[in-house]
């Protein structure tokens, strides 16, 4: 071979290559959930399952859980309850489900008491099959406007619900939240791009299920710049190590790589 | 430090059709990506084999092989039934020229190709193939579906079939029957990015059916290569998984 590979030419996939976790590259993991997801069968879904894989690596996680999204039934409540048993490991995005203003609103009376250890909401638009900019979300909204508040929000390329149009319409109303964009519009690079470009002070890009897609990471990297770009799996959908391999061996600098992987969120989630 | 060595059974040269962030056009820019991540050998077919056709696809695998000086790379051409009269060489004259043009193994691309794998098709095909133990490649979306693929399986059981590009959304429930009940279905890891599923899958059937396969271009070399560094299984396992599956199947196939 004419060159030396990635693992040898840069020295933190070096580190990643021969150790399971890197001292001084702890993993921030900022979009994960918890629990079994029954329409999938996963390895590891238990909380003390994802808690040895996220320990073998050094990763904290900042999840909400499937049951919560997928079955209101299934309260917050119960989250902050998981959450409470691993601080180290863990924090909680609020999952909103703008079907129960409700449960919404029973959950907002609540945030104070779960913090620090709830950080944010999540909104999860594509799958409850409201649009982003529609009103029931607007008690969430201002709260977390309020607040500068995280919002994670599942967003996909195409998507009438959460795609690029849908997002600029919140991203232009409340200025103050600070806004994951969970799988960076998948497919619409430019879009992704732009919008961060528009408001460079609150809006991040997060990579759930990009890492592995040839030069996604770069042209992201490229466009927006590693500073507001955010790490994230979907755990336990998919492995740390396989993400944190498409990092380490995308086409960036070293000092973007640790941008993405734990600057940033130590930035956004002092303390943890 | 060849500590870990990487043989890419799913690797495609050749400039996408409708473009793609990376991609490899000639044999050079391949094999720098390969260095670049620190792959030994690939298997490459091309790139736009399925919309194109076999017929250049198939070209072009040739002139790749033919740049690759080194041999680092062995072809897969894809195949049709050969009732077709395609410019694909068929019955036992297939074996010879793939040994001849250094191709260690075949895919079929039935969806694109408009032809369905039964064995009104292929039949006579697949039992000389089968017979000689030569591994076929589908993708989940080349086959249709799931559903087709198990009906392949099911009609062709001596046949060995790789199957590739499983979906990134979780394939357990539709692998592991296959594992629970043939030996001649191996899965191909560019999408299978499950949590701990690499571990979970040799624990439960062992690793002699599992292969590293990249997907490149569209997929990249190196996440998947992490991954199985890190999986928690044997370093024997992990071997196999990265390259010696793919090196005891080529071999076993009687060319
Ligand atoms: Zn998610």
């Amino acid at each position: 071979m004419s060159e030396k590979p990635f693992f040898m030419s840069n020295k933190l996939a070096h580190a990643f290559w021969e150790n399971e976790f890197v001292p001084e590259c702890p993993v921030y993991d900022m979009h994960g959930h918890m629990g079994e997801n029954n329409a999938i069968t996963f390895p590891i879904a238990s909380t003390e399952d994802m808690v040895v894989h996220l320990r073998r690596i050094h990763a904290k996680l900042v999840f909400c859980h499937h049951w919560a999204l997928f079955t209101p039934e299934f309260t917050n409540g119960e989250c902050y309850e998981i959450v409470k048993r691993y601080p180290d490991v863990f924090r909680i995005y609020i999952a909103v489900n703008p079907h129960y203003s409700e449960i919404m609103r029973h959950d907002l009376a609540m945030y104070d008491s779960w913090k620090p250890l709830a950080v944010g909401f999540k909104i999860l638009a594509d799958y409850h099959q409201v649009k982003v900019s529609d009103p029931r979300y607007a008690p969430v909204l201002e709260r977390a406007d309020d607040e500068k508040a995280l919002v994670l929000f599942h967003t996909w390329g195409g998507s009438s619900f959460d795609g690029p149009d849908e997002l600029r319409k919140v991203v232009k109303k409340y200025r103050n939240i600070r806004y994951i964009l969970g799988h960076a519009f998948c497919g619409m690079w430019e879009d992704a791009v732009q919008l961060v470009r528009e408001y460079p002070d609150n809006v991040y890009l997060e990579l759930t299920s990009l890492p592995g897609r040839a030069g996604v990471i770069e042209t992201l990297v490229r466009g927006a710049g590693s500073e507001r770009i955010l790490f994230g799996t979907d755990l336990p959908w998919f492995d740390e190590y396989q993400a944190v391999g498409g990092i380490v061996g995308a086409k960036i600098s070293e000092d973007d790589m640790h941008n993405i992987l734990h600057r940033n969120a130590q930035q956004l989630l002092p303390g943890f | 430090m060849e500590d870990l060595a990487f043989f890419d059974v799913n690797c495609q040269i050749g400039m996408p059709m409708c473009g793609s962030l990376e991609y490899a056009a000639g044999t050079d820019d391949l094999l720098r990506e390969l260095d670049f991540s620190g792959i030994g050998r690939a298997v490459v077919s091309h790139v736009n084999t399925a919309s194109g056709g076999a017929v250049p696809g198939n070209h072009f695998v040739n002139r790749a092989l033919r740049e690759d000086t080194g041999k680092r790379l062995v072809g897969c051409w894809c195949i049709l039934p050969d009732c077709l009269n395609e410019n694909i060489p068929s019955g036992e004259n297939l074996c010879r020229e793939m040994l001849k043009n250094r191709i260690g193994m075949l895919e079929i691309c039935p969806v694109s190709h408009r032809w369905v794998p039964h064995r009104t098709a292929i039949g006579r095909q697949f039992d000389m193939l089968a017979e000689r133990g030569v591994l076929i490649k589908t993708s989940v979306q080349e086959i249709g579906s799931w559903n087709a693929f198990y009906n392949l399986v099911e009609r062709f059981p001596r046949n060995r079939f790789l199957i590739t590009n499983t979906n990134l959304w979780g394939c357990d429930r539709y692998i592991r029957p296959l594992f629970e009940t043939t030996d001649k279905v191996y899965l191909e890891l560019s999408e299978y990015w499950v949590a701990e599923g690499i571990a979970n899958l040799v624990k439960r059937y062992g690793a002699d059916h599992i292969l590293y396969g990249s997907g490149y271009p569209y997929w990249t070399h190196t996440s998947q290569m992490m991954n199985i560094k890190h999986a928690q299984i044997s370093d024997e396992d992990r071997r196999k998984i990265a390259c010696g599956n793919l090196d005891q199947l080529l071999k076993e196939a009687q060319l």
